[in-house]
């Protein structure tokens, strides 16, 4: 068996670990560029949202590489991403290739279904506690990798050298994937904590903050939203990203919750009320936290036509009002121009500096 | 006398304003892009220094538009600004209290949403054309009728035909489709003139509370039956106002900016800009699937700038006559490429 | 007596006698907005975010022409009217996009939870307990307004079962001809029971020769049944309907079909996975069936959806006669 799954982010890193550690052989798939998202664009269909295209041309790269057995998860909806698995199914059966869907899916669908994917993606049996090392240490992977990303996203602004910032946090990233003990790992994580204490900064000025919320694809991987946090750093903005897998993964587990998603759920009531499926409250309450904490605007990144995010983005009319605060609506897919969407973000920034100023302005004149 | 000079790359055209310190314009031009933004910015260049007031300094440049870059290594740009933040400034120097802004060129258009002198929201139309300049010039051709003799035409229309279809092409089928069953030019033309603002609306301004004064520019507010179009969508109830120097505000913009953020020392070329031979080429790096268009911009044979690349590896700096030779390979390679992909027939 | 405004939109086609009748069981005015037209296109277009479908962009002019007209706006938030099921996110969502999208008074909103998902039929009863709650009345009051509207439903269902459209039900219209030939004409009901957004499309098909026939013909059982041959079937309700009608087709033949059109709007997240189920197996197991699929939004015009249903009605007429006689067609390919 030559396993394989699809991208987000860094999540390749953290699961790489995982399976190799079981014994699976892993294929990894080739990393996200124009090549994959033809290939998914070409054959899923028309109106699918763009995860659906990227993760399916994620698993046709990775089966010309060799992989015969995909990984994938499923889902009880309402959102589509829980159908996606059996649309790729159906397309790659009709293209004639031989491979093998495991689909981690909700038990609701069958307790059987449901041990026998977690069985295969199990690989060889561990005893209990080694069990228990490699997935903890899986997850400290992908915990690090968030950690690294959060670092790069807020210091950006005020680093002297930008691209030496890319070296550290890229390397660092780069030797985690091959790590084999939990020594080095934490060795690669202070190694790499110190590279970053040790990176010269500009004076803390009194920087533009500007939050990231939207759906947990779309909104993290920046080979697919033309790199937004970068844009941003670039301009000298400070950027925080509500969105992530570590909390999206703690929340679907049967017996954790997420405390960062349950507090944002909590402060979307007065907006939505409900769970619409995907991370639609997730984006109102997001939201109205960094309104709260004083940031200076919002980007709401998702794919076209995402229907939970279209609930939010009605509803987040509203709040825009309330509060006062800027959002920048950026929906995604083969379609985006990146020219267009470069404008739309340095406008932004312009629009959030120039309110910047005339507030001061107006604290003067009182 | 303190002179600044605004430029605005468009797809479609360029202009160019020339202003002084009391941002009054004393010279503009609004010339076609054609394809070529290089020699459109030399052609601007050559207006502006045939109109260039005796003892005038510029003090410093800005550009802005898709191709504010290019513009801005070419002519030397203190400042490079995006097109929305050029068109709200100069709609808020001409009209203060300006509330909205509609802005339509040649192949996109804006909506700027502004409160107390501030955007506070704005949406661009990156995705298709219908609800732009281009849109009109096609039809226009496609109906024999000069572009200037459109709005004219227009109000002479006693109705409109309802002209349906977001997309120029199908608009178009619907428009031969109306003719076919027998419907005069001047109602056809109300109707296109209809549908563009329709579209315009459909596409910027749902979910957006439009209050007025809207101030209309960009090179299609010449255009009198899509006023009128506008003035019907509102039924008559929101003030419209179209300024003066409507077509070139984007670059009367850039001018404004530039003039806030004036450098000690301008970073200005010069007119000398004019004799030298700029070349401009791409190419596509094939070192990974990602196969980015390099753009590559030359000044007499020097690289000056690049663009495109999306991991950083091509700057000014890595190019030695060895990555010229290595350029001739690439392109080759890049032949080579697509005759093999054309061959394999995937 | 009070007004309590009906939104003719999204489910109404679905549950309108339903919820008529319990609202007037229980002592209110039921206020239905008109049948949709261009100044109800209009406001929805303007009143809503741009990338939201077409039938919710309509279903918010129609909300429009309500609010200031009425006490009370119905608008349950109908999750789930199935076990294990949902509607889609933008349904969950609808109560909270109007509360935000026109600032609507929280007292005057009745969109309590209508979710079977998990619960069955308690999740049921506990919604409309809930509205009867917030309209003053008691249990008892509530629990006969219901089971009075339920018996209408099911009538309703019932007539619709029978071959009768919605609107015409509604409306107490001339129903359509009927044609020994049809069409399955599968789409979600707000598509297929608003002429004005689907263009008249009946109206044409019978014009045509030709009768259609929706998934809300068809036996539930008999949709469950055809279900069963998909390895896991999506988790909304009406799009599993349309996906079970279709399959149920291609593998029995019946009641004339002749061919399958899959209305859809444009934007329809559900439906852009479903369709593309029902499309790979059309292909893989009944090729030869003509189908259409004919994606509607507000910019579609009506000369090309003509187009396409008369090279359609071509079509089928084509392969009928290759079949009676071997003759080729130009559609074989």
């Amino acid at each position: 068996m030559k396993a394989t799954f699809p991208h987000l982010l860094h999540l390749d890193v953290a699961l790489g670990f995982l399976y190799s550690s079981l014994g699976i052989d892993v294929v990894y798939p080739p990393p996200i560029t124009k090549k994959t998202i033809d290939i998914g664009v070409k054959l899923a269909p028309q109106n699918a949202c763009f995860p659906l295209k990227v993760t399916l041309g994620n698993f046709i790269e990775s089966i010309e590489k060799g992989a015969d057995t995909l990984f994938m998860a499923g889902g009880v909806g309402p959102c589509r991403f829980g159908y996606y698995a059996q649309i790729q199914r159906i397309i790659l059966e009709d293209l004639g290739y031989q491979v093998r869907f495991v689909l981690l899916d909700h038990p609701r669908y069958g307790w059987i279904p449901f041990l026998q994917a977690l069985r295969a993606m199990s690989g060889r049996v561990l005893s209990p506690l080694r069990l228990k090392r490699t997935v903890s240490l899986a997850w400290k992977i992908l915990r690090f990798t968030e950690d690294l990303e959060a670092q790069r996203r807020a210091l950006r602004c005020r680093v002297v050298d930008k691209d030496l910032l890319d070296n550290v946090i890229d390397g660092a990233i780069d030797r985690l994937r091959s790590v084999s003990s939990e020594a080095e790992f934490e060795r690669i994580k202070r190694e790499a904590e110190e590279a970053i204490n040790a990176l010269e900064l500009h004076e803390a000025q009194k920087l533009l903050r500007v939050g990231i919320v939207g759906e947990v694809y779309v909104a993290q991987e920046k080979r697919i939203n033309f790199n937004v946090e970068k844009l941003l750093g670039d301009l000298g903005v400070y950027v925080h990203n509500s969105v992530s897998t570590v909390e999206y993964v703690l929340h679907t587990l049967p017996f954790t919750k997420s405390k960062e998603k349950l507090e944002a759920w909590q402060m979307a009531k007065p907006y939505l009320r409900r769970f619409v499926g995907g991370e639609g409250i997730d984006s109102v309450g997001s939201t109205i936290r960094y309104a709260k904490q004083g940031f200076d605007g919002v980007v709401h990144l998702y794919p076209f036509t995402c229907m939970p995010e279209i609930v939010a983005k009605s509803v987040l009319t509203r709040v825009k009002e309330d509060f006062n605060l800027p959002i920048l609506h950026l929906a995604i897919d083969e379609h985006s121009g990146e020219a267009g969407l470069i404008t739309r973000v340095e406008a932004f920034v312009d629009v959030l500096e120039r309110r910047k100023m005339n507030s001061k302005e107006k604290v003067e004149v009182w | 006398m303190e002179l600044y000079l605004g430029v605005d790359v468009g797809s479609v055209t360029t202009k160019f304003v020339l202003m002084d310190a009391r941002k009054n314009i004393v010279a503009s031009c609004y010339l076609k892009t054609s394809g070529d933004p290089i020699a459109a910015l030399k052609e601007g260049l050559k207006y502006i220094k045939a109109h260039f007031p005796p003892q005038g300094e510029i003090k410093a440049v800005g550009t802005t538009g898709s191709a504010r870059h290019l513009a801005g290594v070419v002519v030397g740009a203190d400042i490079i600004k995006n097109e929305i933040t050029a068109h709200a400034v100069a709609a808020l120097t001409r009209v203060p209290e300006v509330r909205t802004v509609f802005e339509i060129g040649g192949q996109d258009s804006k909506l700027i949403i502004i409160r107390d002198g501030v955007v506070e929201d704005f949406a661009m139309n990156t995705i298709c054309a219908a609800g732009t300049g281009s849109f009109l010039e096609h039809q226009a051709v496609r109906l024999n009728i000069p572009i200037e003799e459109f709005g004219k035409l227009a109000l002479q229309a006693k109705q409109a035909v309802r002209i349906a279809g977001r997309c120029t092409v199908f608009a178009e089928s619907d428009m031969i489709h109306k003719q076919q069953l027998g419907f005069g030019k001047a109602e056809i033309i109300k109707g296109l003139c209809e549908a563009l603002v329709r579209n315009f609306m459909n596409n910027l301004a749902t979910g957006k509370r439009i209050e007025d004064p809207i101030v209309f520019q960009g090179g299609v507010a010449a255009n009198q039956g899509i006023v009128q179009a506008f003035r019907d969508f509102f039924g008559g109830k929101k003030k419209i106002i179209v300024p003066p120097e409507h077509g070139v505000m984007g670059a009367w913009g850039a001018a404004i900016l530039a003039m806030e953020y004036a450098p000690a020392r301008t970073a200005f070329q010069g007119f000398e800009v004019i004799e030298k031979s700029f070349k401009n080429f791409s190419f596509n790096c094939l070192d990974c699937p990602n196969s980015c268009e390099v753009v590559v911009l030359e000044e007499e044979g020097e690289v000056k700038a690049l663009w495109g690349s999306r991991c950083g590896k091509w700057t000014p700096r890595s190019v030695t006559q060895k990555f010229k030779e290595d350029l001739s390979f690439v392109l080759e390679r890049e032949v080579a490429f697509s005759d093999e992909t054309q061959s394999s027939g995937r | 007596m009070k007004k309590v405004g009906l939104p003719r939109g999204l489910l109404f086609y679905r549950f309108y006698f339903l919820w008529k009748t319990f609202l007037e069981e229980l002592g209110f005015e039921v206020v239905v907005s008109p049948p949709t037209n261009k100044e109800v296109v209009h406001w929805g277009l303007t009143n809503s975010v741009d990338e939201i479908c077409f039938p919710v962009k309509v279903f918010l002019g129609h909300v429009f022409s309500l609010i200031d007209r009425v006490d009370f706006l119905f608008l349950p938030r109908m999750v789930s009217f199935h076990k294990n099921e949902y509607n889609c996110p933008k349904i969950l969502g609808l109560p909270d996009i109007v509360r935000n999208l026109f600032r609507y008074p929280d007292e005057n909103l009745l969109d309590s939870e209508v979710n079977m998902r998990d619960r069955g039929v308690r999740g049921w009863l506990q919604g409309y307990l809930e509205i009867g709650r917030k309209l003053g009345k008691s249990e008892r009051e509530t629990m006969r307004a219901l089971s009075l509207a339920e018996e209408k439903h099911r009538s309703f269902r019932e007539q619709v079962r029978s071959g009768l459209l919605p609107e015409v039900l509604i409306d107490g219209k001339k129903p359509f001809p009927s044609f020994p030939e049809k069409v399955l004409l599968l789409g979600h009901p707000y598509l297929v029971s608003d002429s004005y957004i689907n263009m008249n499309l009946v109206q044409k098909l019978a014009d045509l020769g030709f009768s259609v026939f929706t998934s809300e013909m068809l036996p539930e059982k008999d949709i469950r049944k055809a279900l069963k041959l998909v390895p896991k079937i999506s988790f909304w309700t009406i799009s599993n309907e349309i996906l079970g009608t279709a399959l149920h087709f291609i593998r029995n033949r019946g009641e004339g079909v002749q061919g399958l059109i899959h209305l859809v709007s444009f934007e329809c997240g559900p439906d852009s996975l479903v369709g593309e189920v029902i499309e790979r197996v059309l292909k893989r197991e009944r090729e030869e069936l003509p189908y259409l699929r004919l994606e509607i939004d507000e910019h579609t015009g009506e000369a090309g959806v003509v187009t396409r249903l008369e090279a359609f009605v071509d079509m089928i007429r084509w392969r009928r006669r290759e079949v009676e006689s071997n003759f080729s067609s130009p559609f074989a390919s």
